[in-house]
C-alpha cells in the first residue's frame, strides 16, 4: 500500500530525515516512534507533499508521490494533525469545514455526508453548526478525523493524534480510531513519541533517532522485549 | 442518518453566525469609549443621509445681510463671509467627508488586502516583486504624492480620494502579508491543501478571512487619517472646490477672519476633530476585540 525507499529530507543545510525505508501493507497500522526532532512528523508531511525538498522514492497505492496530482492523492491519503486547536479554521462552522474537501473535489451532496460523518465519529449531526471555539480538544480532534475521512481515503496518516489531549480523552480517540480502521478497512501510519500509544495501536513500528531509523519491530517483539538496539531498549525502559 | 430534529441547514448556519455576532456586540458594548466612538460615527452617517431635513438653511445660498454674523438663534454656528449658515454647511459637508472616506477605503483596503494575501501565501518571487512595489509606495511622502497627483489631474473630490488611495493601500498589504505568512503554513490551511484546494481558493476562502480582522481595525484607524488628509487637501485648495461645503476648505476661508470672527474657522475644525476622534475611539475598541494578538487577554 505504501512504500518509502531511501527517503532523505533536507531543511536547508540540516537533514531532517536520512535514508529511511519502510513499507506498509493494506489494512496494517504502522507506527513511527522517537523523541521530538527525530524526523517522524517530517516523514508524514513529506508523504502528503507538504515538503518539497526530498530525495528517494515514495509510492502510495501504486502512485508516485512526487508526480501524482494532489487531487488524486487526496482521495487515497489524508492526514490528521497533532494540535486540534490549530487544525480547524476559526471562522468556519464544523459542517463547513468537513464539507470543504468534498466541495473541492466535486462530490455530490456534501451536506448529507457531513451529518453521516459526524454520527460516525460520535459527535452527532447537530454539531455541524458549531464553531471550533465552542468545542473541547477531544471534540475538535474528532472533527479533524471526520474531515480527513470526508473524501473516503484508504490511508490515514496520524501525526501525534492524541498528544495534545488529556489522558482520559486520549483513550477515547484511540478507540475511535481503532473502530474506524476496522469498519472502513483503513491503513494507518501513526507518529507518536509515546510507546504505549504505538504498542496499543500498531502491528509494526519503526524506532527513529536523530533523523535516522534505528530498528523496525513487531508488536510482539516489542511486548516480549526482543529488542536488539540499545536506544530502543532505553526508550522502552523509559516508558 | 436521521437526527432528532430536521433542520434547514442554511438557516442553522445563519443562526450560528448571528449568535457569534451577538456575542461580539455584547463584548463591544462593554467598552464605553468604543460606544462613544460608534455614536459619533453613527451621528455623522445620520447627518449625511438626512442632511436636507436637518439643515436649517440652504448651504449654498448667500445672505449678504448676515455676513460673518455670530452664532445666534437663527444661525446656530454663525455665518461665513458670504452669509451662508455654517451649521447647514457642516451638515452637508458630512456627505463629502463620508464620500471621500468611503471612496478611499473601498479602493485601498481591497487592493492592499489582495496584494498582501497573495504575496504572503504564494511567497517566492511574487512576494519579492509585490513587496518591493509596496516599499516604493511607502517611501513616498503621503501628502506630497497626493499633491502631485491632484496637481496633475486637477483638483476635485474624486481626484483627492484617488490620490489618497494611492498612498493608503501599502500599509494594508503589509498587514495582510504578515497575517498570511502565519496562516499559510497553519494546519487548517494544510488540511484544505491536502484536499486538493487550489492556491486561489486557499487565498480567497481561507487566508483572507483571517486577515480581515486586522484590516478592519486598521481601516477604522485610517479613516481618521483620511479625513485629516482630505481636509488638508481642501485647505490648500486641491480637494473639494468652492462652493462645496468641505470642512477643510471651510477652515481655509475662515482663516482670514480667525481673529475677529473665530467661529468661521473653528466650527469646521471642531467637526474634523470630533469625527476623527470618533473613528479613533471606534478603532481602538475594535482592536481590543479583533486583534488576534490581544485576544487571549479576555
Amino acid at each position: 500500500m505504501i512504500s518509502v525507499e531511501h527517503l532523505t529530507v533536507n531543511f536547508g543545510p540540516s537533514v531532517a530525515v536520512r535514508d529511511v525505508s519502510f513499507t506498509v501493507a493494506e489494512g496494517e497500522s504502522f507506527g513511527l516512534v522517537g523523541e521530538s526532532g527525530s524526523g517522524k512528523s517530517t516523514i508524514l508531511r513529506t508523504m502528503v507533499g507538504l515538503n518539497r525538498d526530498w530525495t528517494g522514492k515514495i509510492s502510495i497505492n501504486g502512485a508516485d508521490a512526487r508526480s501524482a496530482k494532489r487531487r488524486d492523492l487526496a482521495r487515497i491519503v489524508q492526514m490528521v494533525f497533532q494540535d486540534p486547536y490549530a487544525s480547524l479554521h476559526p471562522r468556519y462552522t464544523i459542517g463547513q469545514q468537513i464539507a470543504e474537501p468534498m466541495k473541492i473535489n466535486g462530490i455530490a451532496n456534501p451536506d448529507a455526508r457531513v451529518g453521516e460523518l459526524l454520527d460516525l465519529i460520535g459527535l452527532g449531526a447537530k454539531f455541524q453548526f458549531r464553531f471550533p471555539h465552542e468545542l473541547s480538544g477531544g471534540q475538535r480532534q474528532r472533527v479533524a478525523i471526520a474531515r480527513a475521512l470526508s473524501l473516503s481515503p484508504r490511508i490515514l496518516l496520524l501525526d501525534e493524534p492524541t498528544s495534545a489531549l488529556d489522558v482520559s480523552i486520549q483513550a477515547e480517540i484511540l478507540n475511535l480510531l481503532n473502530r474506524l480502521r476496522k469498519e472502513l478497512n483503513l491503513t494507518f501510519v501513526i507518529v507518536s513519541h509515546d510507546l504505549a500509544v504505538i504498542s496499543y495501536m500498531c502491528e509494526r513500528l519503526m524506532v527513529m533517532r536523530n533523523a535516522e531509523p534505528v530498528e523496525t519491530l513487531s508488536r510482539e517483539q516489542l511486548r516480549a522485549g526482543e529488542v536488539h538496539n540499545d536506544y530502543s531498549r532505553q526508550l522502552i525502559a523509559a516508558s | 442518518m436521521t437526527t432528532e430534529t430536521i433542520i434547514d441547514p442554511r438557516r442553522a448556519v445563519r443562526e450560528a453566525s448571528l449568535k457569534e455576532l451577538r456575542s461580539f456586540m455584547r463584548r463591544f458594548l462593554r467598552n464605553p469609549l468604543g460606544v462613544i466612538g460608534l455614536v459619533i460615527v453613527l451621528v455623522l452617517i445620520f447627518c449625511a443621509i438626512f442632511a436636507p431635513l436637518i439643515a436649517t438653511h440652504d448651504p449654498y445660498l448667500p445672505t449678504l445681510t448676515a455676513r460673518l454674523s455670530a452664532p445666534s438663534a437663527d444661525y446656530w454656528f454663525g455665518a461665513d463671509e458670504l452669509g451662508r449658515d455654517i451649521y447647514s454647511r457642516l451638515v452637508y459637508g458630512s456627505r463629502l467627508t463620508l464620500l471621500i472616506v468611503g471612496l478611499v477605503i473601498v479602493t485601498s483596503a481591497p487592493i492592499g488586502l489582495l496584494i498582501g494575501a497573495v504575496s504572503g501565501t504564494v511567497g517566492g518571487w511574487v512576494d519579492a516583486i509585490f513587496m518591493r512595489i509596496t516599499d516604493v509606495f511607502l517611501a513616498i511622502p503621503k501628502l506630497l504624492l497626493a499633491l502631485a497627483f491632484v496637481a496633475a489631474l486637477g483638483p476635485g473630490i474624486v481626484n483627492a480620494a484617488l490620490a489618497i488611495t494611492l498612498t493608503a493601500w501599502p500599509p494594508y498589504a503589509r498587514l495582510a502579508r504578515a497575517e498570511a505568512l502565519v496562516v499559510r503554513n497553519s494546519d487548517y490551511v494544510n488540511a484544505v491543501r491536502l484536499a486538493g484546494a487550489s492556491e486561489l481558493r486557499i487565498i480567497l476562502f481561507h487566508v483572507i478571512p483571517m486577515c480581515l480582522s486586522s484590516v478592519i481595525v486598521r481601516m477604522t484607524f485610517d479613516m481618521a487619517g483620511i479625513i485629516l488628509t482630505a481636509a488638508g487637501l481642501g485647505f490648500i485648495g486641491l480637494g473639494a472646490q468652492p462652493p462645496l461645503p468641505e470642512w477643510g476648505a471651510m477652515i481655509s476661508t475662515g482663516r482670514k477672519f480667525i481673529f475677529d470672527q473665530w467661529w468661521v474657522a473653528t466650527i469646521p475644525g471642531a467637526a474634523i476633530f470630533i469625527v476623527s476622534l470618533g473613528f479613533n475611539l471606534l478603532g481602538d475598541a475594535l482592536r481590543d476585540l479583533l486583534d488576534p494578538h490581544l485576544r487571549q487577554r479576555n
